[in-house]
């Protein structure tokens, strides 16, 4: 009852006005952020990391959550009529999307996405209104070594849960990590990797870095003639009935299965929301009665992903708000956000500051509403977006990362900073080195750091703690299973695929 | 079967890259101070230089590596290209190969942009310069000029660099943007960017 009350005291302040009207500003300007291909969720939070430091924290955080699940939905509506996802959360609803798209029923797409995203939506943050309790207490047993574990878990799930070579996603942690260090030890104060650098004493700011990696070597790529990125075969939208009664029959069950299924992946530490979009997809195809409708406008296709993923948002929110510890690279920003409003997500924060977190749980159901009351109408509002030519797009983009960052540092060398980084993102990019994990890896290096400093403080420099703690061991176990896992289910995967190249050839031709 | 071989080459170059970033980090470790503690400030980047090391040399022999699996190294070659069109820098969590359907939503998103591979790679890359150099320039004069003058200036550019003949609408967009940026930062959110001369 205590969590009821709570999210009613939320609910009052959530729908005053001003957070109101913050809910439904994070949540357009993340449909426009995922419409337009090429900025994603973490550069446009990161872009709005400046303009949040004036606001009261609770309205800073409910718009930047608002612009987060936001973009789940807003990539979708580009991923269906342009076949490019503004989010690769949204890559597999390409699939059977595009097609729905080219055979008129554009907007029977887009609305199995909408409500799906926002069951999915509404479904997870009920998940994390109740279990995110459960997971403050769970907290409470945690010691050094476990936190430490469990960071290290994040990390590690997070680069092998990604793309094709995990040793290019474990490089990308150690820069992130290598860059995390440069400046002053946080428990000593002594400088250590500037190389000499004045300047680089105060370390490399979180916000640029992201801004850098993120916004940066897209920008330059997408003016300098990114492959496909002008080329914007829009398909119009046809009236006609957003769905028919078939449609719903079929969509109800991946709409639940895919809110399940996004959730439990979302609560897992590293594992972002894209990840569970893949799932459910495979799931459907695999148990679908016809599964040779997969690839040709399956709207299943379509509806598990889409909630899947907006249901991994939910889910990649509870350790977020319960143990501090994020899931993916946006949760990781908007942990970062937390910090700079003095706030340490974690045990302490729902007893030291419930109203606002509760504040913010409910926000996010009034931001799911919006989502689909201002999506359906306005949808042809959005495709226009599509029309902003890549140079003014992009050219906008560029300056306002440079504004972001000097009001940030109000200095040359942050600016400078963000060029630097912006070419190390490129050349990452160029590489196939994956950005996120390093983006994650950053902003863990100041806890993950200070917790197995304590836990060697603890036990005298033994490392002993990590086998002889059960918690501590369970999670050791657990990450050894991360690594070794998803190279078995490669193996799996790729001798199931062979005979799916031919069905391959055909979505190509 | 070609652009396999040219991402295998630049993985043996990355890696001796990251092994040789990994060492001077590791070298740069000895000039931090150190304290009695168990674990001191040099400790942790220690770690992280080796590691650095450590994965540099694997991706370098990684690529040295006879190939086995031609469907497996198809696929590889896949995902580097549909790599730039997934929008490979805007997202949160890479695309999981390991999913089937990951797979065939890069087939279906290459065959969107196959056909143009190396049009003219070398042009391209100038362009990437060009504009990193626009980009510098403008960080380099943003504070000193101020952001009004700098921006628009920045902006024209930048259109004009890409759509020569819509000069007029890139004036009209580089002055307005400027403005508008500029206000609204001032009066709305109270953050003052550089006057510069105009000031």
């Amino acid at each position: 009852m205590d969590i009821i009350s709570s999210l009613a005291g939320g609910f009052a302040a959530a729908l005053s006005p001003t957070s109101l009207m913050f809910a439904l500003v994070g949540v357009f300007l993340g449909t426009v952020v995922g419409v337009l291909p090429g900025i994603g969720p973490i550069s446009a939070i990161a872009i709005l990391i400046p303009v949040s430091f004036g606001m009261e924290p609770v309205h800073g955080l409910i718009m930047l959550c608002g612009v987060y699940y936001g973009s789940m939905y807003g990539s979708s509506i580009t991923a269906t009529l342009i076949r490019t996802p503004g989010e690769v959360a949204s890559a597999v609803t390409v699939l059977d999307g595009y097609e729905m798209a080219r055979q008129g029923r554009a907007r029977a797409a887009l609305a199995t996405a909408a409500i799906g995203s926002f069951i999915a939506g509404t479904l997870a943050i009920v998940g994390l209104t109740f279990l995110s309790p459960v997971f403050v207490e769970i907290a409470t047993l945690l010691g050094a070594s476990e936190y430490f574990l469990l960071m290290a878990m994040a990390l590690l799930l997070a680069s092998s849960m990604s793309s094709g070579s995990s040793l290019k996603a474990l490089i990308s942690i150690l820069i992130g990590l290598a860059v995390g260090m440069i400046g002053l030890d946080f428990q000593t104060g002594l400088p250590r990797q500037t190389f000499g650098f004045d300047f680089l004493r105060d370390g490399i700011d979180f916000t640029i870095f992201a801004m850098a990696l993120f916004a940066v070597p897209e920008a330059i790529s997408q003016l300098a003639g990114k492959v496909g990125a002008t080329d914007m075969r829009s398909i119009k939208l046809q009236p006609g009935p957003w769905m028919t009664r078939d449609d719903w029959r079929r969509s109800i069950g991946p709409w639940s299965r895919g809110s399940v299924l996004g959730f439990v992946i979302g609560v897992l530490p590293g594992v972002g929301p894209s990840l569970a979009s893949f799932m459910s997809y495979i799931m459907e195809k695999k148990i679908a009665k016809h599964p040779e409708r997969f690839g040709k406008g399956a709207i299943e296709g379509v509806a598990g992903p889409e909630a899947a993923n907006n249901a991994g948002v939910g889910g990649a929110m509870v350790p977020l708000f319960s143990l501090g510890i994020p899931g993916s690279a946006t949760t990781a920003l908007l942990l970062f956000v937390f910090i700079m409003y003095g706030l340490q997500p974690g045990p302490l924060l729902f007893t030291q500051e419930s109203p606002l977190i509760w504040t913010i749980i409910a926000s996010m159901y009034i931001g799911n509403v919006a989502l689909i009351v201002l999506n359906l109408p306005l949808v042809g509002v959005f495709v226009r977006l599509l029309k902003i030519p890549p140079e003014i797009l992009f050219g906008a983009i560029l300056v306002l990362v440079g504004v972001g960052t000097y009001s940030i540092k109000f200095s040359l060398v942050g600016l400078l900073t963000l060029g630097v980084f912006g070419i190390v993102g490129y050349l990452m990019d160029r590489v196939d080195i994956p950005l996120a994990p390093a983006i994650l890896a950053l902003v863990l290096v100041p806890m993950i750091e200070d917790n197995f400093r304590r836990m060697l403080q603890i036990s005298n420099g033994s490392f002993a703690p990590l086998v002889t703690k059960p918690l501590s061991l369970t999670f050791l176990l657990l990450i050894i299973a991360g690594i070794v896992g998803p190279i078995i289910f490669k193996r799996v995967i790729r001798r199931a695929a062979k005979p799916g190249a031919a069905s391959r050839q055909e979505l190509s031709g | 079967m070609k652009s396999l071989h040219v991402s295998r080459r630049s993985d043996f170059t990355v890696g001796w890259v990251v092994a040789a970033v990994g060492l001077a980090y590791f070298i740069n470790t000895f000039f931090v101070e150190t304290t009695d503690d168990v674990v001191d400030p040099a400790t942790f980047p220690r770690i992280v230089g080796v590691g650095l090391i450590v994965l540099g040399v694997l991706l370098s022999l990684s690529a040295l590596r006879p190939v086995r699996q031609p469907a497996a190294a198809e696929a590889t070659a896949g995902s580097a290209t549909t790599a730039e069109t997934t929008g490979n820098s805007v997202t949160e969590s890479h695309r999981p190969t390991v999913a089937e359907s990951a797979a065939e939503a890069e087939a279906a998103l290459e065959a969107s942009v196959a056909g143009d591979d190396a049009q003219s790679s070398s042009a391209r890359r100038l362009r990437v310069l060009l504009y990193f150099a626009v980009f510098f320039a403008y960080l380099l004069i943003l504070i000193p000029v101020g952001f009004l003058v700098a921006t628009a200036v920045f902006l024209f550019a930048v259109t004009t660099l890409y759509a020569r003949d819509k000069w007029l609408r890139n004036i009209i967009f580089a002055v307005a943007f400027s403005a508008v940026v500029y206000f609204g930062f001032k009066y709305g959110l109270g953050v003052f960017l550089p006057p510069g001369i105009l000031g």
